[in-house]
C-alpha cells in the first residue's frame, strides 16, 4: 500500500544504505567488498519494497514472479560470462603458458 | 478504482519490458565486469572516477525517486497542481542528474580519455552512457506527461500513463545503485 511513511522510509534507508557504502570505501573498512555488495542487495529490496510496492502480498505478485525469473537469468548470463571469461587459456599447455596460467591465476586470487 | 493499483494489464506488460532492460543492462555490467583492467597501458577507474561527485549523483537520483513517488500518491489523490509540482521537481532533480553526468563525461574525453581510447573505457562509456540515455529519455517523457497532465487533467487514462512513467524513473534509480556500487565504489577498493 503506497503511503507517505513507506516512501519517506524508503527514501532514508536508501539515503543511510548509500552513504554507508560511501564511507566504507573511503575509509577503507575491512571486507569492504562484501559490505558494499550486500549494502547494494539491500538497497535493492529496500527500493522494491518501498518505492515500488513489490511485496509477495499485495497485487503485484506476478510482477515479483517475472522478477525473480529475470535474476536468475541475469545470474546465468552474468556469472557464466565472468567464468568463461577468465578461463578463456584454461587448454592451453606448453611451458611458457604454464608459467602465464600460474601467473594470471595468481593475479585473479 | 485506486489509480496507483497495478493489477491491469498494461502496466503488468510495462514492467515485462522493464525486464527484459534489466537484462540488457545486466548484460552491459558483465562486459564491464570482463573489461574493467583492460586499460590498455592507461588509468583506471580508481584514477578517472569521482567518488564524491557518484555520491552526488547518486543522492540526486535517489531524491528524484522519492518526489516521482510522492507525484504518484498525489496522483490518486487527483491533486493536479500537486502532481505538476512534484514531477516538476522529480524532472529538475533528474536533469541536475543529467548534466553533473555530462559534465563528467565531457572532463574524461577532454583530458583524451575516450570511448575508443581502450576497452575498460568503452565498456564504462557504453554502461553508464546507455543509463543516461535512458534518463534522458525518461526525462522527454516526463516533460510531455506534465503537460498532457495540465491539458487533459488527472483522468484514469492520464493516471495509468503516468504510473508507467513512475516504474521507469524508480527501475532506473535502481540500475543506477548497482552502477554506483559496481563501477565507481569498486574501483576505489
Amino acid at each position: 500500500m503506497p503511503t507517505f511513511k513507506s516512501y519517506i522510509t524508503g527514501f532514508i534507508l536508501s539515503a543511510a544504505l548509500t552513504l554507508l557504502a560511501y564511507f566504507a570505501v573511503v575509509n577503507n573498512a575491512l571486507n569492504a567488498l562484501l559490505l558494499i555488495s550486500v549494502l547494494a542487495i539491500a538497497q535493492l529490496f529496500v527500493q522494491m519494497i518501498f518505492f515500488l510496492h513489490l511485496n509477495k502480498g499485495s497485487d503485484r505478485g506476478w510482477n515479483l514472479a517475472v522478477f525473480a525469473s529475470t535474476v536468475s537469468i541475469i545470474l546465468i548470463l552474468v556469472a557464466g560470462s565472468l567464468w568463461i571469461m577468465n578461463h578463456l587459456n584454461y587448454n592451453m599447455t606448453g611451458a611458457q603458458m604454464d608459467n602465464y596460467m600460474i601467473k594470471s591465476e595468481q593475479m585473479m586470487k | 478504482m485506486d489509480n496507483h493499483e497495478t493489477n491491469n494489464k498494461t502496466i503488468f506488460g510495462f514492467w515485462v519490458y522493464l525486464m527484459t532492460d534489466l537484462i540488457m543492462f545486466a548484460a552491459l555490467f558483465a562486459t564491464y565486469a570482463v573489461l574493467r583492467n583492460n586499460t590498455f597501458g592507461g588509468p583506471g577507474g580508481e584514477k578517472l572516477f569521482s567518488l564524491p561527485l557518484a555520491l552526488t549523483e547518486t543522492l540526486i537520483l535517489l531524491t528524484s525517486s522519492f518526489t516521482c513517488g510522492l507525484a504518484m500518491l498525489a496522483v490518486n489523490r487527483s491533486e493536479k497542481k500537486q502532481t505538476l509540482v512534484l514531477f516538476g521537481i522529480t524532472f529538475l532533480l533528474g536533469l541536475s542528474f543529467l548534466g553533473f553526468e555530462l559534465s563528467e563525461f565531457g572532463k574524461l574525453v577532454s583530458e583524451g580519455h575516450t570511448w575508443q581510447s581502450n576497452a575498460f573505457l568503452s565498456s564504462f562509456f557504453t554502461l553508464v552512457g546507455t543509463h543516461g540515455l535512458h534518463i534522458t529519455v525518461g526525462l522527454l517523457w516526463m516533460a510531455i506527461s506534465m503537460v498532457m497532465i495540465w491539458k487533459r487533467g488527472l483522468t484514469s487514462a492520464v493516471s495509468n500513463k503516468l504510473a508507467r512513467l513512475a516504474l521507469f524513473w524508480h527501475f532506473l534509480d535502481i540500475v543506477w545503485i548497482f552502477i554506483f556500487t559496481i563501477v565507481y565504489l569498486y574501483a576505489h577498493l
